[in-house]
């Protein structure tokens, strides 16, 4: 029965070019839309490499302090960080890095601009990049305050050509750096941690002077594998009350959140910005936006699924005079919106693949690397059945309902 | 065969009741091949669709071979129309979607049947109407008369004990009028199959085995 209704959907899609045109164009643009969508969701909350430690690190990048007359918020400080952060016992490991700040080189008489960050040794094992070429600074050159600096391929095919970059001197307005190694800028798993140079954290003159609770870093803290995040977060309670008594005459209150990247995206967009919101319902939030957003060009499917079961009404009753129940027409019109639907799903998840592509490499989103994936893919069937479903189920209700009688004279139900 | 005992048709709407059918009684033998007759208005497809579990009739009782058939669920009379019974319409009300084999499959899809046996019994029942040459054409690119001979071969290909035909001819000229009607006494008189056919056209309902006069709803003799 099943292989019938598909064989009579495929043949009334092909012989009602027009109308299948329309469905299949607005089935195609809302898909289209929300699988972009679901790419820019996806990345915002996974954007590590999978099983990577990155994937279960925690943030601590925004810190609110309130004074009788003053209040501030602003990025971490190193003594912040290195005081507080850097001796809790349930992390597996602790990493700063500061936030980018520029720098200059004039390359075969090319001005070169770069964004520069510092960090520290441990960094590089949280991140665990493939480096195409060199290492990673290490524990004794960081320790040195030696002028060693790791830079991304990009950076080194502009500043040195094609050959290699390792070894060589790179002359910047920070000073000159012996490039140590090369990394591959799409590994870098967030805005964050992005840089074109980065550079032993013991050379930023800035942690020295000013940073005290607020300054310009941010900390990443690994989540032992198999440990609940909670535990981190309750240490990080502790420390915290810690800060607070040591500040007491200074602050009245003092705030900052430790959380996943997708909890500081969510704070990003929410207001209390060192609150910890609720996760799955930020997200359930999400999902109930993105329903109706869908609702619009299925309100409007289901609108011309009924015009089109009307003008179909004597098929309908001639489908009952020799036969067809009520369930079998109701299966039969389900069918023919499922395969439509379907159609529609794999001609915008084509187009889609070309969209994220091209969003990439337009650079219109900083660091956003919108590629498919099988969740995305997972996300589009799962939308396109349900568009399916919703968008037929109203007309065959009304189909079922036709009088056969009536339906062989044309009528409406 | 069908036996109508005391059926009465009502249409209720808000303000108007309307005594579609009254009193009718008949009998349908197996084999037999009748047809009503009647001014427009007087019941008669009325009448046909109450035969073929189209509608229902507000008093009396319908019986197919003994059982009574007015209160099957419409899972039941879907299953006995698909089994029993085949229908030819006046507009012949063909799928214009569908290949004039895929339209005469039709009834066979609601039956646990191969493809290729479905295929085969359509072919047959098209071959049976004289339109092997045209199984691949669509319905708008035949004739009345094929189009209506494209119907019989839907209304006979599940093999049904009786047809129903709603004016057949209504919509043809005579020559046509004549060849269908042709088709039709040849179904009975060798299949054995039990036609019932709602006419307006005397000359042709004198060819049938008795004729059934409705008259404002009532059987007249």
């Amino acid at each position: 029965m099943l292989k019938n209704y598909i064989k009579i959907a495929w043949k009334v899609l092909l012989r009602r070019k027009f109308f299948t045109f329309v469905s299949l164009f607005g089935i195609v643009f809302t898909l289209l839309v929300l699988m972009v969508v679901a790419a820019f969701i996806d990345n915002i909350f996974s954007p590590g490499k999978a099983g990577s430690r990155f994937d279960r690190t925690l943030l601590v990048r925004r810190i609110e302090l309130k004074a009788e007359r003053s209040s501030i918020y602003s990025s971490p400080g190193y003594y912040f960080l290195d005081r507080y952060v850097r001796p809790m016992q349930q992390p597996e490991m602790v990493t700063f890095h500061s936030r980018t700040g520029e720098a200059v080189s004039y390359v075969r008489g090319r001005k070169l601009e770069l964004s520069v960050k510092h960090a520290d040794a441990v960094f590089w094992d949280v991140m665990e990049f493939d480096f195409l070429e060199g290492r990673p600074y290490d524990q004794i050159e960081v320790e040195n305050a030696d002028h060693v600096a790791v830079i991304t391929q990009r950076t080194a095919e502009q500043a040195f050509g094609e050959g290699s970059a390792v070894g060589e001197l790179f002359e910047t307005s920070d000073g000159t750096f012996r490039v140590v190694g090369v990394i591959p800028q799409e590994q870098i798993p967030s805005e964050d941690a992005h840089a074109d140079m980065y550079v032993p954290s013991t050379l930023d003159n800035f942690t020295k002077s000013l940073d005290r609770l607020y300054g310009r870093y941010i900390g990443y803290v690994v989540v032992p594998d198999g440990v609940d995040d909670d535990l981190v977060k309750q240490e990080f309670d502790q420390r915290m009350e810690q800060v607070r008594e040591d500040f007491k005459g200074e602050y009245d209150s003092i705030a900052c959140l430790i959380g996943s990247p997708a909890d500081n995206a969510i704070n990003h967009l929410m207001p209390g910005r060192t609150q910890v919101h609720n996760r799955s319902l930020v997200l359930g939030g999400i999902v109930i936006l993105m329903v109706l957003f869908m609702l619009f060009p299925a309100i409007n499917l289901v609108n011309i699924n009924i015009s089109r079961i009307i003008e179909r009404s004597s098929e309908v009753g001639v489908r009952r005079a020799f036969g067809a129940s009520k369930r079998a027409l109701v299966g039969q019109f389900l069918v023919e919106n499922i395969v439509l639907t379907l159609i529609g799903g794999a001609i915008a998840f084509v187009l889609s693949i070309f969209v994220l592509d091209a969003i990439t490499s337009s650079g219109l989103i900083p660091f956003g690397k919108f590629g498919f994936n099988l969740k995305v893919f997972l996300y589009a069937v799962a939308l396109c059945l349900f568009f399916g479903v919703f968008s037929g189920v109203l007309p065959a209700y009304r189909m079922s309902r036709l009088h056969p009688v009536e339906a062989l004279k044309g009528g409406e139900a | 065969m069908l036996h109508l005992a005391n059926i009465e048709k009502v249409y209720r709407t808000r303000t108007i009741e309307t005594l579609a059918l009254h009193d009718i009684n008949i009998d349908v033998p197996q084999g037999a091949f009748l047809s009503v007759m009647g001014p427009s208005g007087s019941g008669k497809s009325t009448l046909l669709n109450i035969m073929g579990l189209l509608d229902a009739p507000t008093n009396g009782k319908l019986a197919i071979d003994g059982k009574t058939v007015t209160d099957l669920s419409d899972r039941a009379m879907a299953r006995l129309r698909n089994d029993r019974i085949g229908f030819v319409f006046q507009s012949y009300h063909l799928i214009n979607d569908l290949t004039v084999v895929d339209n005469v499959e039709l009834p066979l899809i609601y039956r646990r049947m191969s493809s290729s046996e479905r295929r085969s019994k359509a072919l047959a029942a098209l071959d049976k109407v004289g339109l092997s040459a045209r199984t691949r054409h669509f319905p708008t690119q035949l004739s009345g008369g094929q189009c209506q001979r494209v119907a019989i071969a839907r209304a006979i290909v599940g093999e049904p004990d009786v047809i129903l035909a709603d004016e057949p001819t209504g919509n043809l000229d005579s020559a046509m009028s004549d060849e269908i009607m042709d088709i039709l006494s040849g179904l009975n008189r060798n299949e054995k199959t039990t036609i019932v056919m709602v006419t307006h056209n005397q000359a042709l309902a004198e060819k049938t085995e008795r004729i059934i006069r409705l008259y404002d709803g009532s059987q007249v003799n």
